[in-house]
């Protein structure tokens, strides 16, 4: 794999962000196994998995916060390691766990921003396009989680960053800040800026991206675009009928058909059936030779959280610790009512 | 110069700590208080006999070096710790500055929080002399507020090097109190200590004392900023006469006033160089 740490070199240039073989041990842990990525320039890239499955480290290696144990990574053509202020200089950061200044306003932190950068930005105007300009003067340590976030957004807008590293950018916002997160991570790309997001909320993600990476313990297991992905886990397709009674017959009868893989009463008038797609019409058929009369039905695409699932658990054979982590993934609500068992 | 805006914003973020305020208080009723007790209880003047800004200004400086070396501790020792703690270091440095731009922002902008507490306890105590005191010179003065923002430097310098070296930032705190009790408590047992081993775990038999035991007295930087104003103060050899009195001959230059300003630059540079490669090399 061809690697540059120059700017100059034309490759590195279209690539807003090129990990080669990142690994990161902290003692007997292994938080990254040899991570190879790249992304583009003028993308939005999500950066998916369960907590604690290495997105941080990732991103606190870009930053140069954290070195890698091997591999190296490059940042809009310059080396994480080696070139880290020029880095900094290009990119727009949102933090995880980070901690604002208490004794200091909204203007103050970034006012510090914008001459951090050597921008000329308005403090104001920053402060408007995530929606806080009127909490301009109060300190930040009065500041609910959501207007903290929205604060070091302001912050990472600063300077017109070439590239905006978002690491779970919608933490502590309600559904309507993180509508206007995504609004406002939309119009940043449009405006030419590449933007790297990590979160284990699903919902942001498939609203955004153009492309996703889903990481694992450390490992990336998948990096595609989610419609590639959806194609990649088969081709299931989820049936929910409304029938006038549900019966065990019923059940049973759909659930020995070959292709069906699953079959769930959800009410007394409502049955989930996870099948092949071409076998829609034996399913009624068998529903029907049971006794039951459909009185409506509707076809569902694998639901994200699903295929998210099936990148980030291990088959039956999975450790009780994995499936602990998989506990942390957080489904959009009305998504988790139509699985709901 | 991207040091000055970490040096900003952490002036800006450290003034407002309470904390320092209660200090600073303190040392302005201190401080103060004292020049009025100087000026009015004739037992405290007796030893120089006449009333002067010298005399007051050798009593003050036991206040000013307690007050600047417990101050630093409570605005240095958290400094980059306590930011790596909450994680506001992940905030400073998203943003283009170095590690070592961090450092010496810091050393700067806290520093610059405490000289301003300092020259405000001066500036009040000056009235207090001005309206009490029969003589004023203002050279001293002005020497001993200038000396006393080096020290300052120096101490502040050494509990960011300690806030440098950790993560976390009660460990910091703890560090710093250690490395102040070690500076200013066991500093003054190192001479004699030094003494007695190279003496063959004796103090008997001693003629002569040597020239490295006047040194080692003023070697912790307490007592380099003590016999600095000592040398530089009024009749400038006498303390260090007193001190090197038990040597023959004439001072020795490095007990002069010269020698401690160079012992302060060294505790000022060597602490902040080995915190900053602690610092450099460090994962957040």
């Amino acid at each position: 794999m061809s690697h540059t740490d120059s700017r100059s070199d034309p490759i590195s240039d279209e690539m807003a962000i090129e990990l080669t073989g990142l690994s990161k041990q902290y003692g007997d842990v292994t938080a990254l196994n040899s991570v190879s990525l790249t992304v583009r320039r003028g993308e939005i890239f999500g950066f998916l998995g369960p907590n604690g499955a290495g997105k941080s480290t990732t991103i606190d290696i870009l930053l140069d916060f954290v070195r890698p144990t091997a591999g190296t990574a490059t940042v809009l053509g310059y080396d994480a390691q080696d070139d880290s202020m020029a880095v900094r200089q290009a990119v727009g950061i949102l933090p995880d766990g980070y901690h604002l200044y208490d004794r200091l306003t909204a203007r103050q932190h970034l006012e510090f921003a914008i001459a951090s950068k050597g921008s000329d930005d308005d403090p104001i105007e920053l402060l408007e396009r995530v929606g806080i300009a009127d909490a301009a003067d109060r300190k930040a340590g009065g500041f609910s989680k959501g207007m903290k976030q929205r604060l070091v957004l302001a912050m990472a807008l600063a300077g017109s960053p070439e590239l905006l590293i978002l690491d779970e950018p919608s933490t502590g916002l309600d559904p309507n800040g993180a509508r206007e997160m995504r609004d406002i991570i939309r119009a940043e790309r449009n405006r030419g800026a590449t933007v790297f997001f990590s979160s284990h909320i699903l919902e942001q993600v498939e609203a955004v991206c153009d492309r996703v990476g889903i990481l694992r313990n450390g490992e990336l297991v998948a990096v595609d675009t989610i419609d590639a992905l959806r194609d990649a886990l088969g081709t299931d397709t989820r049936l929910v009928l409304t029938v006038e009674s549900v019966t065990d017959d019923m059940v049973n009868a759909v659930a020995v058909l070959p292709e069906v893989t699953g079959v769930h009463a959800d009410s007394e008038t409502r049955l989930t059936v996870t099948c092949a797609p071409e076998t829609k019409t034996a399913v009624m058929h068998a529903l029907e030779a049971a006794g039951g009369t459909v009185v409506d039905f509707d076809i569902e695409e694998t639901s994200l959280e699903e295929m998210f699932a099936a990148y980030t658990t291990d088959d039956d054979t999975a450790t009780s610790s994995e499936d602990e982590d998989d506990r942390e993934l957080v489904a959009p609500s009305a998504e988790s009512e139509e699985v709901r068992a | 110069m991207s040091w000055t805006v970490v040096a900003r914003k952490d002036f800006r973020d450290a003034r407002l700590s309470k904390a320092l305020w209660a200090i600073t208080a303190a040392f302005v009723l201190l401080s103060a208080g004292m020049a009025v007790l100087y000026a009015t209880v004739p037992e405290l003047s007796q030893d120089i006999g006449e009333l002067s800004t010298l005399g007051y200004l050798t009593l003050l400086l036991a206040v000013t070096t307690l007050f600047v070396s417990v101050a630093a501790i409570v605005i240095g020792a958290g400094a980059i710790a306590g930011e790596r703690d909450r994680g506001s270091s992940k905030l400073l440095l998203g943003f283009p500055h170095s590690r070592a731009d961090v450092v010496l922002g810091k050393l700067i902008g806290r520093t610059a929080v405490l000289g301003v507490a300092i020259l405000a306890g001066l500036a009040v105590t000056l009235g207090v002399i001005l309206a009490l005191l029969p003589s004023f010179s203002p050279v001293d003065y002005a020497i001993f507020a200038a000396v006393t923002l080096l020290f300052a430097l120096v101490y502040v310098g050494i509990m960011i090097a300690v806030s440098a070296t950790t993560g976390n930032g009660g460990r910091a705190m703890a560090f710093g109190v250690g490395v102040f009790v070690l500076l200013e408590f066991l500093g003054d047992l190192l001479a004699p200590a030094v003494m007695f081993v190279v003496n063959g775990f004796s103090f008997g038999g001693l003629a002569a004392v040597p020239g490295w035991y006047a040194f080692l007295n003023v070697v912790t930087p307490s007592a380099a900023y003590q016999n600095a104003l000592g040398w530089f103060l009024g009749d400038g050899t006498a303390a260090a006469l007193t001190l090197g009195g038990m040597l023959d001959g004439a001072v020795p230059f490095y007990l002069t006033g010269w020698a401690s300003i160079a012992v302060l630059a060294l505790w000022l540079v060597v602490p902040l160089v080995l915190g900053y490669r602690k610092f450099a090399a460090a994962d957040l």
